[in-house]
Parts: C-alpha cells; structure tokens; sequence
C-alpha cells in the first residue's frame, strides 16, 4: 500500500544510480566477469546474464546477475562481514 | 456474517473475533494488517461515527466492512505475502535475506548485546518454509538456507 523507505530515499526524476561500463556487452556475450568496486550501482535490464566481481572491502565477490535481481544494488550480492566462528588456537 | 440475537460479546467476521463492545476503529485493528490509522481511514470510508461501537452497526453496515475487508490484503494473505518476500530475498542471495536466515537485525543495528526482537522473530518464516518443502520453490529456498555462508563460493 504505501511505497517502501527505500523508494523515498531518492528522489523519482533523478532515476536509478547506475555505473556505466563500457565493455558491458561483450562482456555479457563472451561470459569474462567484469572487476568492480560499484557496489552502489543499481542493477538495470540492459546487465542480465553479466558476471561481475563486486569488491566487498577485502576481495571480489563473484556475483551473476539474474533477472530477479533488477532494480536491486551490486553490493547486496557482496557480503561485506565474515561470520564468526570459534576456533581452538592450536600453537600457543 | 450474520449476528446473533443476543448480544453475544465477540462478532465473527472474516475468520477473526472481534470484540462486540470496542469502537469499531479499535476493534478493526484485531485484524493483521490493520493499524489505528487504516482503521479510521475504512470508519470514515464507511461513515461510522468515531465513537461507534461494533455492536452498533446495523447487518447492512456489517456487509459494507466485510466487503471492504475481503477487498484489502490483510490476514494470511498478507502473512503469505510478507513470507514470499523474505525468501525471495533469501533466494537471490541479498544482504537482507541473509540477516533474516541467520535471525539477527536487518537494518544495520547493533548485535552486540540485545537484538532481541530480531533473534524471536527474523527467519521465522524461512525455518517454516523450509519444514514444509511442497514446491521447487521451497526445496529451492531450503537449499540456499542450509548453507546460507557458502553460497559466494558456488558460482
């Protein structure tokens, strides 16, 4: 009923914030992952099918972007925490 | 949706109790979906009064809610809904549908100590989906929940 805080957040005229990248296309045909830091950048039709490694702070995340993914931003895809575990120190 | 005779003190609408004696806004807001605000809009909708208790409501007030009710996504409609969010989320791998399997606080908050509310009640739904595995989708979803911190490895 009500648009989602997400969607108030920017303003409608301005559009989606998307990063260009120039070799999209032919990235897309011949299946070579595209390096990125862009995690901000908006997921647009015009990248289904594309692999990308999104920085998450420390590595590249390899992410391949699905139609259900639109709209939605590159970074979600790349987790950015490791999730803790309890390891035994063996040399002490 | 017919009444009783007596005055009995709950009213069955649309698979809910409702209390007879509460203003008809407060009582709205028993339903899932329905908050203060909602229910006065769906009051002032059907011109009833701000102090008009739902004992008051005549049979052909009662249709006019009801209708209105079965028109609104509300209950286990919005309950079914809210669940095919959070694992859709799940399935494509956000941020967001992580935090929700792991039970811990979606939008950024702190986990050190507390997040309770978040511990009770995020990926409630994904546990519940997952014991029930009827479609693809859901053996889907099950998959990607019983190895939620792999899955950047996979492709």
């Amino acid at each position: 009923m009500q648009p989602t805080l997400v969607a108030f957040a920017r303003s409608v005229w301005k559009g989606p914030f998307f990063v260009h990248f120039p070799e999209l296309k032919e990235r897309i045909a011949s299946g070579t992952p595209i390096k990125t830091m862009a995690r901000a950048c908006t997921i647009m039709p015009s990248m289904i099918g594309a692999k990308f490694l999104v920085h998450n702070g420390k590595d590249y995340v390899p992410v391949r972007v699905t139609e259900e993914m639109l709209g939605r931003k590159l970074g979600e895809f790349s987790h950015t925490r490791k999730t803790f575990s309890y390891r035994l120190t063996k040399n002490k | 949706m017919g009444r009783p005779e007596q005055s009995s003190r709950m009213l069955h609408l649309l698979g809910v109790n409702l209390p007879d004696q509460k203003v008809v806004s407060v009582a709205l807001t028993y339903f899932y979906g329905i908050g203060p605000l909602t229910a006065r809009k769906i009051c002032s909708k059907l011109s009833f009064h701000n102090e008009c208790k739902l004992s008051e409501l005549t049979e052909s007030q009662l249709n006019q809610l009801s209708g209105v009710l079965s028109e609104m996504t509300i209950e286990n409609d919005l309950k079914r809904q809210v669940t095919a969010n959070v694992v859709h989320l799940r399935q494509i791998g956000t941020y967001v549908g992580k935090r929700h399997a792991m039970g811990l606080p979606v939008h950024g908050q702190k986990t050190r100590n507390n997040a309770r509310t978040a511990k009770k009640l995020n990926g409630r739904m994904l546990r519940k989906y997952s014991t029930v595995a009827e479609t693809a989708f859901a053996r889907q979803a099950f998959g990607m929940f019983q190895s939620p911190l792999s899955r950047h490895q996979q492709d």
